[in-house]
């Protein structure tokens, strides 16, 4: 369901087009040998900035922020995740490449966003709490992060298939972009484990309990825990590198399942929600 | 004799069996949110497992010992699981209806879970008087914000609370809930001059509002239907707000010979044993009682554990170059002949 055309979605058909463009220019980029680099930053930027704006107007007119509805999880994460490649893009130069990998992601979620109801829902007492910011703004920083990597692997993946092994023979060694997706991925668990306290605290405010295995509980826990198996793993086997990409991906891919999966297809994703 | 336990120990410790415990860890939780009833072996045998293999992996790996981070990191997990053990112990869960006005006494809560370790007289050491109460709608019968007042000893005037802000006294924690309803106040005046005084809780309002009957059984033993008549509907298409200082309305009593009298507060009928006086219209607030003297340290060992991860990271991985660039220090000591010992 396209959401109605109020001035926010005006702002959000911008970000789209932002990421959509960053997103060809990667891959024309990668396919031709010619750097898009600032192209890509500016449309990301843009992306950014016009979700930004989105929300803010969306924030204004409905009196709550993008935490209910999987329209506002999807265009508060197309924000937050945007937010935190473009600064690992601007900053980090061996993460472009993987813009290949990570861009379509963004723009999957984007298109997402197009076929989910944006009508309002309200916001729970209980979700007025500082904690609430906190668990969610470090849950983001953990999903960004692990889009990093994931870029990064999908990227030293595509070049050890067959089908587009000259496209990336400039970038350094596997072992240095390697090293590099990983400690992503380490930073990653940090944040991941900061989720998981401050959302504890959250719980214990609001519903008088610090954890209750609900379904979004169960799943945050088993991507710890996946994560956690992953780094252990790396640091005590000595596991074809390959072996940790595919990690990574699915590491990615549960927490993935648990951000956007989970909370919409349990009747009561978090005890008090509804 | 020792040799052996050092034997032990260091199988026990061994890091094929942390990623069996973990994997074991995270089957048993997938099974326990499978499953209803699924047996809490399931999630604490894979725990106590990793425990042992991380408390021997702790004795007897010394290369572990010199990973400062690491093992802070480790040592809070270790903490978060032996202080979430107490803490389970410990634990106390309940829930209470208490009338606006009543003083709380500790045989009003009903016990949901109780740790073998919990101080069972400790609850006595709580003391509050209900004050009002308000929850605000939204149109469509949306819950807003709830608002509970009590007056404690502690502080003067009345303690304000509710939703995410519990009250707390003598390390409980009381937490508004959606359950709160009406409750018709009697005086009962016996025949042979007993006089006491009843609150009668009605089913959960607005939840229940086509539901505001209940029968009663008096002091002097017979039965009565008690229907509370509220001057208004419950607004469905706009916002309001429920409050206890608004409380008033007319109850409808039906004796079993068959006798209906409606009363407005003040009012009294005559019953077998002897006269019921209708008071007035009150409200009642159902919280949930919680009790975890773990909380703090919960939160500290965790946060610990972050912090030695972050140390651990920071030391091993973040402040070292990737493998096979040349940073410009690494260069500079290279142009310079310093690298090379030249």
């Amino acid at each position: 369901m396209v959401p109605p055309l109020v001035s926010e979605s005006v702002w959000l058909w911008g970000g789209l087009a932002g990421y959509a463009a960053s997103t060809a220019a990667a891959w024309h980029g990668a396919f031709t040998r010619r750097s898009h680099d600032r192209l890509i930053l500016v449309s990301l930027v843009t992306g950014v900035a016009l979700f930004a704006f989105s929300i803010a107007e969306r924030w204004m007119r409905i009196g709550y922020g993008p935490f209910l509805t999987m329209f506002e999880i999807l265009l508060s994460n197309l924000f937050s995740l945007g937010l935190i490649y473009t600064i690992a893009y601007w900053r980090i130069t061996w993460v472009r490449p993987g813009s290949v990998v990570a861009l379509p992601i963004l723009l999957l979620l984007g298109l997402w966003l197009l076929i989910v109801s944006a009508e309002p829902s309200r916001l729970p007492a209980t979700y007025d709490n500082v904690w609430l910011w906190v668990h969610v703004g470090v849950g983001k920083v953990f999903l960004g992060l692990c889009l990093v990597a994931v870029g990064i692997a999908g990227v030293l993946l595509l070049r050890k298939s067959g089908a587009v092994r000259n496209v990336f023979t400039a970038l350094p060694g596997d072992e240095t972009l390697d090293a590099l997706a990983w400690r992503f991925m380490a930073l990653a668990f940090v944040f991941h484990s900061l989720m998981l306290i401050a959302g504890a605290v959250w719980a214990q405010d609001a519903w008088g309990r610090y954890w209750a295995w609900d379904p979004l509980e169960t799943w945050a826990f088993i991507t710890w825990l996946t994560l956690g198996v992953s780094l252990h793993l790396r640091v005590t086997y000595p596991l074809p590198l390959w072996t940790g990409w595919w990690m990574i991906i699915g590491v990615f891919l549960v927490a993935f399942l648990t951000f956007f999966g989970v909370p919409f297809l349990s009747l009561a994703p978090h005890q008090g929600i509804l | 004799m020792f040799e052996s336990a050092v034997m032990m120990l260091r199988r026990l410790a061994s890091l094929k069996l942390t990623l069996v415990g973990m994997f074991a860890l995270a089957i048993g939780v997938l099974a326990s949110y499978k499953m209803t009833n699924a047996p809490v072996g399931y999630v604490v045998a894979p725990l106590v497992m990793l425990f042992l293999n991380l408390v021997s992996a702790l004795i007897t790996n010394p290369r572990f010992r010199r990973q400062a981070g690491l093992l802070v990191f480790h040592y809070g997990l270790v903490a978060v699981i032996v202080v979430a053990a107490v803490g389970q112990m410990t634990q106390f869960k309940g829930r209470l209806e208490i009338t606006q006005g009543q003083m709380f006494t500790p045989d009003m809560v009903q016990t949901v879970r109780e740790g073998p370790w919990h101080p069972h007289d400790r609850l006595a050491a709580v003391y509050f008087r209900q004050g009002p109460l308000s929850v605000a709608y939204a149109p469509g019968l949306q819950r807003g914000r709830t608002r509970s007042q009590v007056a404690t000893h502690e502080q003067r005037g009345m303690v304000s609370f509710g939703d995410n802000v519990p009250f707390e006294a003598a390390g409980y924690r009381f937490y508004t809930t959606s359950n709160k309803g009406y409750a018709v106040l009697f005086n009962w005046l016996g025949d042979h001059g007993q006089a006491s005084t009843a609150a009668i809780h009605l089913s959960s309002y607005p939840l229940r509002d086509w539901k505001q009957i209940r029968r009663w059984t008096t002091p002097g033993g017979s039965e009565i239907e008690v229907e509370l008549q509220l001057p208004q509907q419950v607004p469905l298409d706009r916002s309001w707000t429920l409050d206890s200082r608004d409380a008033a309305g007319a109850v409808k009593v039906a004796l079993q010979s068959g006798r209906v009298q409606v009363l407005t507060a003040g009012d009294e009928i005559r019953v077998p044993g002897g006269r019921l006086r209708y008071q007035g219209l009150r409200m009642w607030m159902g919280y949930e009682v919680f009790y975890d003297a773990t909380l703090s340290w919960l939160f500290a060992a965790a946060f610990i554990a972050v912090l030695g991860l972050v140390w651990h990271f920071w030391t091993k991985i973040w402040s070292q170059p990737l493998p096979g660039v040349a940073t410009e220090r690494s260069k500079r000591r290279v142009t310079d002949g310093s690298a090379v010992g030249v």
